[in-house]
């Protein structure tokens, strides 16, 4: 296919087409706020220089910084403990034993957990990432815990074939065998953290953005509310770019046997 | 397609291991269900350096016999001995090859990788030496970093025979190895195997359901039963080495040995001969 001298590919078309379509939801927003439709929704211009002030004022490093780290360092310790719990509890069929318990565990939703939590432990910056991990670590164990349950017989024969010990196999074959779902897993974990960082600072905190929100809520600053919510969005959506490259790193040869690379 | 399959003259046979099954058994208990027999008794000897293939009906317990032979499964009664030890486990200086090489490679790891991942307890920088030498030997020196998935069946294959002499092996068994892979690609699988066992000097046990195959590359054939089953007979196949993928299948004593083999599987019950 030839493409003319002026033309656009329709690819680039349609990369163009939402960038005008979100241009377009924002001009709405400000017209929208200016009008005065609602005293909750404040005009878009309001909303990012409040988020402006934020990011480039000392709440920079009081606040987004401090909870974006958390929000990172629960998200890795939560995925690589449900890695390294789905992979052991899956593979070594301790699946009956522990089902009941987990499955009660799991379906306790995290903000219910985390006040409590905050009370038992000192509430200090570990016990939030403790929660951020908690949130984090069952999307992956489950999905890991799954497929370490029905790895290919014939590969850890293999192993066993040529005299490789268990934690060869645990954690050279059955590790990686399950990574394609555990990443599967830590992409949910990834938009978990995030709910689990807010709800963690809506409780005995001192900082952070969470906290910054209901600060605001208290003192019905709605356009400073909706600062806090915009830079959680742009947080949420830099981290899920992110995965997808860290993605693509991880699970090249399962991509590629998958024939899903160009 | 002009071959010739050299066995090496003079080729130090004492470097291949002894194999001996003694009235090896084998039954499983399906949960809830009638204990079923598939292997009944079966009793032969693979002698150091020596080819032997084990051919029957589909559904006979080849595989599984394969396997307690192996050291992979353990044997309800009887006992395999290699070099006279009792095999509880694989042992160190046995290799197998799998018949689904799609299965028994990791997709993760590079060729080379693969290769190494079949060398516990060697130091890398030496493991990958051995690893390049191996791919050399199989023919293709020139794949090791790129992944399993990117190459042939038969040249999957060629990855797994590296492996599996890497370790430097006194003893080969191979299950079905090439049932999965076109006829061009077999024949030079074969070739290669043949070769390798005749450098090498290994004992070769090759569990296959192609008599044509089995006649070719085999000294000594074993036809086994349908379960629960034992050893029908032993043949040996005395056709002249180098054997050709042509030549040696033009033989008017090939087309014997494959006669009485068919016949033999047909029809067992006439054909009860004595064991090895």
């Amino acid at each position: 296919m030839t493409v003319g001298r002026g033309s656009v590919s329709p690819q680039a078309l349609r990369r163009v087409l939402g960038v005008v379509a979100g241009i377009v939801l924002l001009a709405l927003w400000q017209i929208a706020g200016k009008a005065g439709i609602s005293p909750y929704l404040p005009p878009m211009s309001d909303a990012v220089g409040a988020a402006w002030d934020m990011v480039t004022g000392p709440q920079l490093k009081a606040d987004i910084l401090p909870s974006v780290g958390r929000a990172l360092a629960g998200l890795i310790i939560g995925c690589l403990l449900g890695m390294l719990a789905g992979v052991v509890i899956g593979y070594g069929r301790l699946h009956e034993w522990v089902r009941p318990t987990l499955e009660f565990l799991r379906s306790l939703p995290i903000v219910a957990i985390a006040p409590v939590v905050l009370i038992a432990f000192t509430p200090g910056s570990a016990t939030r990432v403790g929660i951020i991990a908690l949130a984090s670590f069952w999307p992956v164990f489950v999905n890991t815990e799954d497929a370490a349950r029905s790895v290919d017989e014939r590969l850890i024969e293999t192993a066993r074939a040529y005299g490789r010990n268990r934690s060869w196999i645990l954690f050279r074959l059955v590790g990686p065998a399950t990574l394609p779902m555990a990443v599967a897993g830590a992409r949910i974990a990834t938009s978990v953290s995030l709910l689990a960082m807010v709800v963690s600072e809506f409780f005995l905190a001192t900082s952070g953005l969470g906290y910054q929100l209901q600060y605001d809520a208290r003192g019905y600053d709605v356009a400073g509310m909706f600062g806090a919510i915009l830079i959680l969005g742009i947080i949420g959506r830099v981290m899920s770019g992110a995965f997808n490259g860290f993605e693509h790193w991880v699970l090249r040869w399962y991509l590629g046997q998958k024939g899903l690379t160009q | 397609m002009k071959s010739n399959v050299r066995s090496t003259p003079g080729v130090d046979r004492a470097n291949g291991a002894t194999l001996t099954a003694e009235g090896v058994a084998k039954s499983y208990h399906p949960r809830g269900g009638r204990s079923v027999q598939a292997i009944g008794s079966v009793s032969f000897e693979l002698r150091a350096g020596e080819f032997v293939s084990l051919v029957g009906p589909s559904g006979c317990g080849k595989t599984t016999l394969l396997r307690c032979l192996s050291g992979l499964v353990t044997p309800s009664d009887g006992a395999v001995r290699f070099d006279g030890e009792t095999v509880s486990k694989v042992p160190g200086s046995m290799s197998i090859v799998f018949q689904e090489y799609g299965r028994s490679l990791f997709p993760w790891l590079s060729v080379e990788r693969n290769v190494m991942a079949g060398l516990p307890g060697v130091r890398s920088g030496e493991g990958r030496r051995r690893a390049r030498e191996a791919l050399e030997m199989v023919g293709i020196p020139d794949f090791g970093d790129s992944y399993p998935w990117q190459l042939s069946g038969g040249m999957q294959q060629r990855v797994a025979m590296a492996r599996a002499i890497a370790t430097r092996p006194r003893c080969l068994l191979m299950d079905e190895p090439f049932a999965s892979v076109d006829a061009l690609t077999r024949e030079s699988l074969e070739e290669l195997t043949l070769r390798l066992a005749g450098e090498l000097g290994f004992s070769t046990l090759l569990v296959t359901h192609d008599i044509d195959e089995a006649i070719f590359m085999s000294d000594r054939v074993l036809v086994l039963s349908n379960r629960p089953s034992r050893v029908l007979r032993s043949i040996p196949i005395e056709l002249p080495k180098p054997r050709d993928e042509v030549a040696t299948r033009a033989m008017g004593r090939f087309q014997h040995y494959r006669a009485e083999i068919h016949a033999m599987i047909r029809n067992p019950e006439g054909a009860a001969g004595g064991a090895a």
